[in-house]
């Protein structure tokens, strides 16, 4: 208490009015000047705390404070100056101009070590540039990667069309060729019979019987050349979509084949089937070839049982099967199965072209679909298959 | 040349048209038959000019027409018939290999009586024929000749 009683102590000094032949002009410029310091002097370090607390993240925030600090200082010392002009208190103002001393100098010590680091800080403009560098570097990957997809696509799309050529050109010459074919084997059927009908079977039995093999032959070709034929034709995408009862397709398809078996015991069975979506023709088409196989395979049996259904695969998609209790196969020939014109029994065994489950597949796989076989010799066989996407949903 | 009510098959194929021939007398037509082989001919013979410029003039009660002939196709050969007053009358059946939609509809549109595709296997190949034969040389009424 005493030491601050003694700083505001003006005893021995008179107020500078006092001392010295001041003129008005004079004191007056003195005072004011130091008055404007001094708010300036407290007006910037509030300035500077506004910009503190808006920018938290300004580096080195530490020497903003001191600066506040060492400016504030120096501004009252300016007051204390002004007012010693009536009250001469120079104690005060010699305990002000040291304390603003010993703040100024801790800035200066402060501001040493921390000058390296702010020169390492780039600039804004040097940051500026970088950025818009990189920023350009990257527009122009970014073109350059548009620019190869565009590239890209394009030759996608113009081997996908000229593979689509290839594709429709094929069929249009398989179809060509078919349907030429088909002339001359008006010619070999009909003379052959006629042939055959000249030869008098008792007087030239080997005659005959020759006529009767090159007759067989030329049918059996009419047969090949017309299921060819439809073969190109099921070709390509397909055609329509609609939604399908499958379970009416398949009763209507066993309606058109059951009065040839009317002769024979069948056992035969439908589960309920879901509505699936599709190209009715030819899933019409794909249900025939299957039933039809069906039927051919189980007659030797005293009573052959057919079923149709459907059961889910291990990854969920519908499979539509149609199993037999038939004549089966050797399940290491499968993958032969599905081939144009490929039969694995001897055709004095069973009829065919073998290209009834080539043509499923090509119509099943049109829709998205899959299809094969599980089968025993001697033990039946069925055949699934799936139709993709929209084949409709897993019992 | 025959005169009586004759039948004039337009065939290019000797094959077909042996193998018509025959059938036609299967079914115990006892028409004759006059051949030509190609669309030209066809219409020379029908128009009686060129080297039929002194067939008698009786038109044939009935035209097979083949459509794909060298020289002159069927379709154009359909076409001179049925704008020809003359001849228009004449039932025309076609008689071809090819089943082409396209082929139909442009045959019935220049007025073809019948359309018939060539079966493949000998023995419906025959009937059709017969049938055919049958139909338009024993049921069907002509238009008068000439």
């Amino acid at each position: 208490m005493d030491s601050v009683e003694r700083l505001f102590d003006t005893s021995g000094f008179p107020a500078r009015w006092h001392c010295g032949i001041w003129s008005a002009e004079l004191g007056w410029v003195t005072i004011i000047s130091d008055l404007l310091v001094f708010a300036a002097y407290m007006a910037i370090p509030i300035l500077l705390v506004y910009f503190i607390r808006r920018r938290r993240d300004v580096p080195f925030s530490g020497i903003f404070w001191l600066f506040c600090a060492f400016i504030a200082a120096c501004g009252t010392t300016h007051l204390i100056e002004a007012g010693i002009f009536w009250w001469p208190a120079y104690r005060l103002s010699a305990a002000a101009k040291g304390v603003t001393a010993v703040v100024s100098w801790a800035t200066v010590l402060a501001l040493i070590p921390v000058l390296p680091r702010a020169l390492a800080l780039p600039g804004l403009a040097t940051v500026n540039a970088d950025l818009t560098q990189e920023i350009r570097a990257r527009d122009a990957a970014r073109a350059e990667v548009t620019a190869l997809n565009a590239a890209l696509e394009h030759r996608v799309h113009e081997r996908t069309s000229q593979l689509s050529d290839a594709l429709q050109q094929l069929e249009g010459f398989t179809y060509t060729v078919a349907h030429d074919l088909r002339a001359p084997l008006r010619h070999l059927q009909g003379f052959s019979s006629l042939l055959r009908e000249q030869v008098d079977v008792d007087q030239q039995p080997q005659a005959a019987h020759y006529a009767e093999r090159v007759g067989a032959a030329a049918r059996r070709m009419g047969a090949l050349v017309d299921d060819l034929l439809a073969f190109s034709r099921t070709g390509r995408t397909v055609a329509r979509r609609e939604a399908i009862d499958f379970a009416r397709l398949v009763d209507e398809v066993w309606e058109e084949l059951a009065p040839a078996t009317a002769q024979r015991a069948i056992d035969w069975r439908v589960e309920p089937l879901p509505v699936v979506e599709g190209d009715r023709a030819l899933l019409r088409t794909v249900w025939t070839n299957l039933l039809d196989n069906a039927i051919k395979f189980s007659a030797p049996r005293a009573c052959a049982e057919i079923a149709v259904g459907v059961r889910a695969t291990p990854s969920g998609e519908a499979a539509y099967y149609v199993r037999d209790n038939g004549v089966g196969f050797d399940m290491r020939y499968a993958d032969r199965l599905f081939g144009v014109f490929e039969r694995l029994h001897a055709r004095e065994q069973f009829d065919g072209t073998g290209i009834g489950l080539a043509t499923v597949r090509r119509i099943v796989e049109a829709h998205g679909g899959r299809v094969w076989v599980e089968a025993e010799v001697d033990r039946g066989a069925t055949v699934l298959f799936t139709l993709g996407a929209n084949g409709g949903a897993p019992a | 040349m025959s005169v009586g009510p004759h039948v004039l098959l337009v065939e290019d194929d000797p094959d077909d048209v042996e193998l018509i021939v025959t059938g036609l007398r299967r079914g115990q037509l006892a028409n004759d038959i006059d051949v030509v082989a190609d669309g030209a001919a066809a219409l020379d013979y029908l128009l009686r000019r060129g080297d039929y410029a002194r067939r008698d003039a009786v038109n044939p009660v009935l035209i097979l027409l083949d459509l794909k002939m060298p020289k002159v196709d069927g379709h154009e050969v359909l076409r001179q018939i049925k704008a020809e007053p003359q001849l228009r009358r004449i039932p025309v059946v076609v008689l071809t290999s090819s089943a082409h939609d396209r082929d139909v509809a442009q045959a019935y549109d220049l007025g073809a009586n019948a359309y018939v595709v060539k079966p493949v296997e000998f023995r419906a190949f025959s009937e059709a024929v017969a049938q055919i034969g049958a139909f338009w040389l024993l049921v069907n009424h002509p238009p008068a000749s000439g």
